[in-house]
């Protein structure tokens, strides 16, 4: 039957991810995005917390709950700042690649609070694409990635990369020989999710190890869909955490004798804002339910185009207040941005939504569209 | 749990209405559009299938002194709501041309006596004719602001005596009875509003026009004229005592937490509809596989209308789950009708654009979903006044503009 309650068990790991996101992530949310990352000790925290890899196997090790589960928490985390909901996702995109592939390379995550797990996936151009061939005996990867996060601070890096069969996932370990040919340049000037900077990964000839065998798009499809869900809970908490500021500003800011919520330009717009929020959740937790493409996809457009319009608005309400970073909504735009280029970019989960609408099944490339503007792989 | 299944109950119910409106309610649909009625003797036929307004309606099981009741039919507001989509599928003008007490109901249930609701409600049940109910709140001069009502209302012995001119009046026409609200001080606002039970025949109540609309045109709408008539004091809704506290007002506008979420879903029904129809013809049309600019574009809108809709839908469930929850949804009420209202729009109107000519031919059924879509944003409370009822629950302070 239809019902909108979470479970008990539900509400209880939300509550704790909204204690913890608004004690420490909201009040230190310039100092992190200043630092171009979280501090270790509060990443040790989080850790702590057991939600890392949340609804990673609990065969592996991890938490084991429910997409949908998940989505409720990352909405609360990216409700304190988007830009650490993504940075403290120490296994990421990756995480869930070697999860449904070989979880060999997760294993140290459970250990260590400090790892963190990058993933290389979109190219940077058609004549930089990445491919892996066999070199006297090992896997050895050439190629350009482009809007890898967080790679230059990672400890491991997964690789997407063009194999005889179709396209294969290959683990890098970062620590030891695996950097040689390996060169990771940061993003000094990130639009947003400064918390978690993308970088620029050029492969010469970095040996890997090779995750499961075959193409491995079938399982990659499966796996961005998941993380695109993920990524569309975060854009609803990114549009809450600014839908709240903008309402909170709107009645105490007062203009020509009254606040500016009481004119109906602004109450109008807040009440627009308020539905597109509610609405794109309702529709992230249809998605999270039903996991097939056409709801994801429908879920991560929605909510995207969600976080824009109440991001910009938010800044709107506040006017000039919003376009300096004495309040954080101006960041919160950027972030909003910046996240709709991962895991299903906004434009991609659109043309998916448009080719199941017409009766085509969208191609393995569309799907596994990792960043914007490279909308495959191959 | 968090759940978006309907259940057995309410696919089944789905199933069943979704039969009869494509086999019962299409075929007819132009034609009564075009007669700007349903025939009486389908009406018959629907009565006796036991498909009434009172049946769909969620206020007929849950009014607050029936709490048992109101527990027993737990998932009565989401039935509703999917009851309510699926007719529109058909044809909007259908679920507002069924017989029943309509709109006129909830006010009967949250403010009438149990005399009352026995006398007014028990009617529908009588015989095999087609009855109706109906709801006079509009004026010519108070739409949006209903507290702004002229209509006069005095008390003349046993009997009161009322004046005034209700317009846009669903069934106004043909309805047994109809819950009209008027005022005993236009200087007083709500808290002297009063709602009379006023019936068929009773002297100095006529029917005036009866509208002729851009949609819903099967759907009756007409005005109504009161003049020095007289209504027996056993009809002023709840008695006199019920008027003490400020509960007039409050009355009329409690329907609206059932009301709208229906309305909504009637929304999202017309837009199905559409988006449906449009999309046959664009895949049967070669759309499909033609990397045009055209068909790109067209994809895209259908997509989207498509995804809005899918919102709306999800937004009226939420209103509804609530409402069985017996949660204050008046929020949650007015984001659905808002939100149905604009997508529907979309849907219809994309639709007619994607078919083009033959989208905006006379016999093609999406011509008339984009002429009944219109109204949502309008009637029930505009989009507008949506607004004002959802920004006075986000907004510190905010009591009105």
């Amino acid at each position: 039957m239809i019902s909108f309650a979470p479970d008990d068990d539900e509400k209880l790991l939300a509550e704790s991810a909204r204690s913890f996101a608004q004690q420490k992530l909201r009040p230190r949310l310039r100092a992190h995005e200043e630092a171009r990352s979280l501090p270790d000790e509060l990443r040790g925290e989080f850790h702590a917390l057991g939600m890392v890899g949340l609804d990673l196997p609990e065969a592996l090790g991890f938490g084991g709950v429910s997409l949908l589960t998940r989505a409720l928490i990352e909405e609360e985390l990216a409700a304190g700042d988007p830009g650490a909901a993504f940075a403290l996702d120490a296994v990421g995109l990756g995480g869930q690649i070697a999860a449904a592939l070989d979880p060999k390379p997760l294993a140290a995550f459970i250990e260590d609070p400090q790892r963190a797990m990058a993933c290389a996936a979109s190219e940077a151009g058609p004549e930089l694409r990445c491919a892996a061939a066999r070199e006297g005996g090992a896997w050895v990867l050439r190629g350009e990635k482009r809007g890898v996060l967080g790679a230059a601070r990672a400890q491991a890096l997964v690789v997407v990369a063009r194999v005889e069969e179709g396209l294969g996932a290959f683990a890098v370990d970062l620590e030891g020989a695996g950097r040689w040919g390996l060169q990771i340049e940061e993003d000094p000037q990130p639009l947003g999710l400064a918390e978690l900077p993308a970088c620029a990964v050029r492969l010469d000839g970095v040996r890997a190890e090779r995750l499961g065998e075959g193409d491995a798009r079938p399982a990659l499809r499966a796996v961005v869909l998941r993380q695109a869900m993920v990524g569309a809970a975060r854009a609803v908490g990114c549009a809450r955490a600014a839908f709240e500021v903008a309402r909170r500003y709107a009645g105490e800011r007062s203009a020509f004798g009254k606040p500016i919520g009481h004119f109906q330009s602004i109450a109008f717009l807040l009440a627009d804002m308020a539905m597109e929020l509610e609405g794109a959740r309702a529709l992230v937790w249809r998605g999270c339910k039903k996991q097939d493409e056409p709801s994801v996809a429908q879920a991560v457009a929605q909510a995207r185009d969600a976080a824009f319009f109440v991001t910009a608005n938010a800044v709107q309400i506040l006017g000039g207040a919003g376009f300096v970073q004495d309040h954080p909504v101006e960041k919160w735009m950027r972030d909003a941005k910046a996240m709709a280029s991962y895991a299903l970019p906004a434009t991609a989960a659109q043309a998916i939504c448009s080719a199941h609408q017409l009766g085509s099944e969208p191609t393995s490339d569309d799907v596994l569209c990792f960043t914007a503007p490279q909308s495959a792989l191959t | 749990m968090i759940s978006f299944e309907l259940g057995e109950t309410l696919s089944g119910v789905r199933e069943m209405l979704h039969y009869f409106a494509q086999t019962e309610v299409r075929p007819i649909t132009l034609a009564a559009d075009r007669a700007h009625q349903f025939p009486v003797e389908f009406l018959r036929k629907v009565k006796e299938m036991g498909i009434s307004s009172g049946a769909l309606s969620h206020a007929s099981h849950s009014s607050d002194d029936e709490p048992g009741r109101a527990r027993k039919a737990k998932h009565t507001s989401r039935l509703s709501a999917v009851a309510m989509e699926e007719l529109s599928w058909g044809d909007a003008s259908f679920p507002l041309s069924l017989p029943g007490p309509g709109l006129g109901g909830p006010p009967v249930q949250f403010m009438g006596t149990p005399e009352q609701k026995q006398r007014f409600l028990g009617a529908f049940t009588r015989d095999a004719e087609p009855r109706f109910g109906a709801y006079g709140l509009t004026e010519p001069g108070a739409g949006s602001d209903v507290a702004a009502i002229r209509t006069s209302c005095r008390k003349d012995g046993s009997h009161w005596v009322l004046n005034g001119t209700k317009c846009f009046i669903t069934n106004g026409a043909r309805a047994d009875w109809v819950v009209i609200f008027a005022t005993v001080d236009a200087t007083q606002g709500r808290n002297a509003h009063r709602a009379f039970v006023v019936e068929k025949g009773t002297p100095g109540f006529r029917v005036g026009k009866i509208e002729k609309k851009m949609g819903l045109r099967a759907s009756e709408t007409a005005e109504l004229v009161l003049e020095d008539c007289r209504v027996p004091a056993e009809n002023l809704l709840g008695g006199e005592a019920y008027y003490d506290s400020k509960q007039g007002f409050l009355g009329a506008m409690k329907t609206f937490d059932t009301t709208r979420p229906m309305v909504a879903a009637m929304a999202v029904g017309i837009g199905r509809a559409a988006l449906e129809r449009a999309t046959e013809h664009a895949r049967a049309g070669g759309v499909q596989g033609r990397p045009t600019l055209h068909s790109a574009g067209l994809a895209d809108a259908l997509a989207r209308a498509a995804r809005h809709l899918e919102v709306a839908r999800l937004l009226v469930w939420r209103a509804c789950w609530m409402a069985d929850e017996g949660a204050p949804n008046a929020r949650e009420a007015s984001m659905a009708k808002a939100y149905a209202a604009t997508a529907g729009l979309e849907a219809t109107s994309t639709a007619v654009e994607t078919m083009g000519a033959a989208g905006a031919a006379g016999d093609s059924l999406v011509e008339k979903w984009f002429r009944d879509i219109k109204v949502f944003d309008i009637f029930e409370g505009t989009g507008q006044i949506q607004r004002v009822v959802i920004a006075k629950r986000l907004i510190e302070g905010l009591k009105g503009f």
